[in-house]
């Protein structure tokens, strides 16, 4: 089956279901995801931990319940189910974790942020783990506003001059369960998957269509960090200085560390102050 | 540690710097910390590729600047702390 995933054509030998089928043209396949037998461990890793390992030529291998994941040249993701896992986690580390090495064997820049379109501008949510970022773009996408990518947003340097694009990830949202209910009652999710901090579910927004009918999604115009305040402060936004803005744009480049590991430092720096030059932060 | 007069201080080896909109930005790789120096500091950046005391600075850049020597070197005293603490620089023996 293939799927859309970044302006990808990915073929896979699972069902990924919370990716849009491909309805491109019959270019070749840019992401192939196989079902395989991972080797147990890397030689000679240079970044390695428990459930992770990377070697010098960025080739990854995540070892996580949901089974076994060989990430390499920026194009394959060879996959061996874990025993008893549950299905549902299978894409959610493909689609985590998975992606994000991807993206970063691939050149690019995956920034840990939630994001949607909002008329002719696309907007990303960044800042700490349970601040809110998937619930805020839910409750835009129940307002009718396209959801592009939540948790992992593939930034795009493309080829149109200044122009910074979100590349279209996913038509889902992870969200916890209360925060499902009150916005969007009756529905069910269509899946859950655990977190550190207790059970998350997922929900697919039924999209405005911009993503199937393949159109180009508005430039990349702001990065907004979540932060809590006071209850006693009226809510607001501020524009941070540019270094400022460098520095937190750093701060939430997913998996940075291990970025750091397959040596592209110096490169998401520069992509960093890029960022930082031509978006609102 | 608080800087002297007599300090010997140099620019730390894994630096990443460029310009963004006016300011000169600098990382440290190892700790991933941004540090953002305006066009005077920038200047005084140049200067510190070989080990130089805060003193012989001082006077260095009251020949570049209209200020005496003394001023500078508070001045330098001040930002030269803070790069010290954000590791953009080090101290030598």
């Amino acid at each position: 089956m293939d799927y859309q995933l970044c302006g990808w054509r990915v073929a896979s030998d699972i069902v990924i279901p919370e990716l849009l089928p491909w309805m491109g043209d019959d270019r070749p396949v840019d992401v192939h995801v196989r079902l395989g037998e991972p080797p147990e461990a890397l030689p000679q890793p240079v970044f390695a931990t428990p459930f992770l390992e990377i070697a010098a030529d960025s080739t990854s291998l995540l070892k996580v319940m949901a089974g076994r994941y060989l990430i390499r040249d920026g194009q394959e993701i060879i996959f061996r189910p874990g025993l008893g896992a549950d299905p549902q986690d299978q894409s959610v580390f493909l689609l985590g974790t998975s992606l994000g090495l991807l993206l970063h064997q691939r050149g690019m820049f995956p920034l840990h942020a939630s994001s949607v379109v909002i008329g002719e501008r696309t907007v990303a949510m960044c800042g700490p783990s349970g601040i809110g970022k998937s619930t805020l773009v839910a409750a835009l996408a129940a307002r009718g506003h396209e959801l592009l990518a939540d948790d992992i947003c593939a930034i795009d340097f493309g080829s149109q001059g200044d122009r910074l694009d979100v590349l279209p990830a996913l038509a889902r949202v992870k969200l916890w369960q209360d925060s499902l209910e009150r916005l969007l009652p009756g529905e069910a999710a269509v899946g859950s998957a655990g977190s550190h901090d207790g059970p998350k579910g997922h929900f697919r927004f039924a999209q405005t269509g911009l993503l199937e009918r393949g159109e180009v999604t508005p430039p990349l115009a702001a990065i907004i960090r979540l932060r809590r305040v006071s209850p006693a402060r009226p809510p607001g936004c501020v524009r941070l200085p540019p270094f400022q803005a460098a520095s937190i744009v750093n701060a939430q480049v997913y998996r940075l560390e291990q970025s750091r590991a397959m040596g592209r430092t110096e490169t998401i720096f520069q992509d960093c102050l890029r960022i930082a030059s031509r978006v609102f932060i | 540690m608080s800087l002297k007069h007599d300090s010997k201080v140099v620019k730390v080896g894994n630096l990443l710097s460029a310009g963004l909109e006016g300011e000169t930005v600098l990382m440290n790789i190892q700790t991933g910390n941004y540090f953002g120096l305006d066009s005077l500091g920038a200047e005084v950046l140049q200067h510190l590729e070989v080990p130089v005391t805060i003193d012989a600075l001082s006077r260095t850049l009251e020949a570049e600047f209209d200020a005496d020597a003394a001023t500078i070197r508070e001045d330098l005293l001040y930002l030269f702390n803070q790069m010290l603490e954000y590791g953009l620089i080090e101290v030598v023996a």
